[in-house]
């Protein structure tokens, strides 16, 4: 297993700054700009904001002028951000936390190793490779950013197939009461207390995570992602989520969403993480 | 050691000298200055809105100097320590100072601490939480008609400020000066 290199590279950018180095090493910015503040702003805002952004860019020397006016990326960062814009598998991570700026993190593995770029609120882009050149890595890497709350049993969870509209009510933002969701729950066999603590779960959570894998051309692939939320009382995760119109639901635990992460990798990669 | 009175706190934090200022504008992000005035911005905060008023009236145009120049520092430093805290008390700052800063400069200060508060997804929340701590009706209302200004009139490029990244994080410099030293 190949470990990166201690003191390797991560980048810490604006919006305006990832716009200016994507450019410059011709990769489309669109995608990573998407929801940013930059959107906003009229065409002269906008070019002053890059425009500043590549004048912070030449200060920290991670990119230089040429002989054109046009920008010379800096080897090392060029590496980085195309490992990022080009891998040969995707996976994002979606994370909400109760008073916290949420998080979008996408993972990219290539062929020499994995990188991951969170995207905090608006406008932060913090671009790193992950301490394992292995697909395993993004597994330790979800849990340490949105492990699910220690259960209170160790038992393996109890699993159930539920309709995929239960799902559907609860990743909403916000997410949205719905009576008759119960009787769906307790259909699938759910005892009245869980359902109803699982409601509770999913429309007031206090963190709900969402991880997908995604395709090359966009899109989900595979089963499509696993989402896990939880309150003070409890915590849900919900997988499998292309089996005819049910998904999963069980407990979260910290060993359930391994395996829903790894599953997930294994069908993506086609080999197993851990 | 007792508490300084607010009076003493400021004539000592905010003695009227100009080159003493222009330094502190330049100056390391952050330093010692920065704590001594958060001193006078605290003992502010905890008086009773009398005193603030009488604060607000009796402040010289050079200690309202001082404030200005804090709170776009704490612009910046409340981003790059991503503390809300710190964003307020460059809010409550400028207040305190608005009664002897043109109104011109404090709208060009709020959009830079607007940004800061947008950065660190407090929006214009922030603002109507530092409002109650402004000297007077007219400060106040002064600090939350930033909030009326179109979003397109919010963004620190209209105010004619520029926002980059320096190896310790965000700078927000006016105009084409060049960034000083102590902001990189």
């Amino acid at each position: 297993m190949t470990t990166s290199a201690p003191g390797a590279l991560h980048l810490k950018l604006s919006a305006a700054e990832l716009c200016v180095l994507l450019t410059a090493i011709s990769v489309d910015p669109q995608p990573f700009i998407d929801g940013s503040d930059l959107i906003s702003l009229n065409r002269t805002h906008l070019f002053q904001r890059l425009s500043a952004a590549r004048e912070g860019l030449l200060l920290r020397k991670l990119a230089k002028v040429q002989p054109d006016d046009s920008l010379a990326v800096a080897d090392p960062t060029r590496d980085l951000l195309l490992k990022s814009a080009q891998p040969k598998a995707g996976f994002q991570l979606f994370h909400a936390r109760a008073g916290a700026i949420p998080q979008r993190i996408l993972f990219s593995v290539t062929n020499t190793g994995t990188v991951m770029h969170r995207i905090k609120g608006i406008v932060e882009h913090l671009i790193q490779p992950l301490p394992l050149a292995d697909p395993s890595a993004i597994v330790e890497a979800v849990l340490k950013l949105s492990a699910p709350p220690a259960p209170a049993s160790r038992a393996t969870p109890k699993t159930y197939s539920v309709p995929h509209q239960v799902m559907a009510a609860l990743a909403g933002t916000p997410p949205k009461p719905n009576p008759e969701l119960l009787p769906l729950l307790t259909g699938a066999g759910l005892s009245a207390t869980d359902a109803e603590a699982l409601l509770s779960a999913g429309t007031q959570p206090t963190q709900q995570t969402v991880f997908t894998a995604i395709a090359a051309r966009g899109g989900q692939i595979g089963s499509g992602g696993a989402m896990w939320f939880a309150d003070a009382k409890s915590a849900w995760l919900f997988s499998d989520f292309n089996q005819g119109g049910q998904v999963t639901v069980q407990r979260a635990t910290n060993a359930a969403v391994r395996e829903a992460i790894n599953a997930l990798i294994t069908e993506a990669l086609g080999s197993p993480g851990r | 050691m007792a508490k300084q009175s607010l009076a003493a706190l400021t004539s000592s934090v905010l003695a009227d000298n100009q080159a003493a200022y222009l330094d502190y504008y330049r100056s390391k992000l952050p330093n010692s200055k920065d704590d001594d005035i958060a001193k006078v911005v605290a003992a502010y905060k905890s008086a009773d809105p009398a005193a603030r008023q009488q604060f607000g009236a009796g402040l010289t145009g050079g200690q309202g100097n001082w404030l200005g120049t804090y709170a776009y520092r704490m612009s910046m430093l409340s981003v790059r320590q991503e503390a809300n805290n710190v964003l307020q008390n460059g809010l409550v700052g400028l207040a305190m100072a608005m009664k002897v800063k043109d109104w011109r400069e404090c709208i060009m200060t709020m959009s830079v601490l607007y940004r800061a508060a947008v950065l660190l997804g407090a929006g214009g929340r922030a603002f109507q939480d530092a409002a109650p701590y402004a000297p007077d009706t007219e400060a106040r209302e002064l600090l939350l008609s930033f909030l009326a200004r179109a979003e397109e009139d919010r963004q620190i490029e209209a105010l004619g400020y520029r926002e980059l990244n320096g190896e310790h994080g965000i700078i927000f410099i006016y105009g084409t000066q060049p960034v000083p030293e102590g902001l990189k």
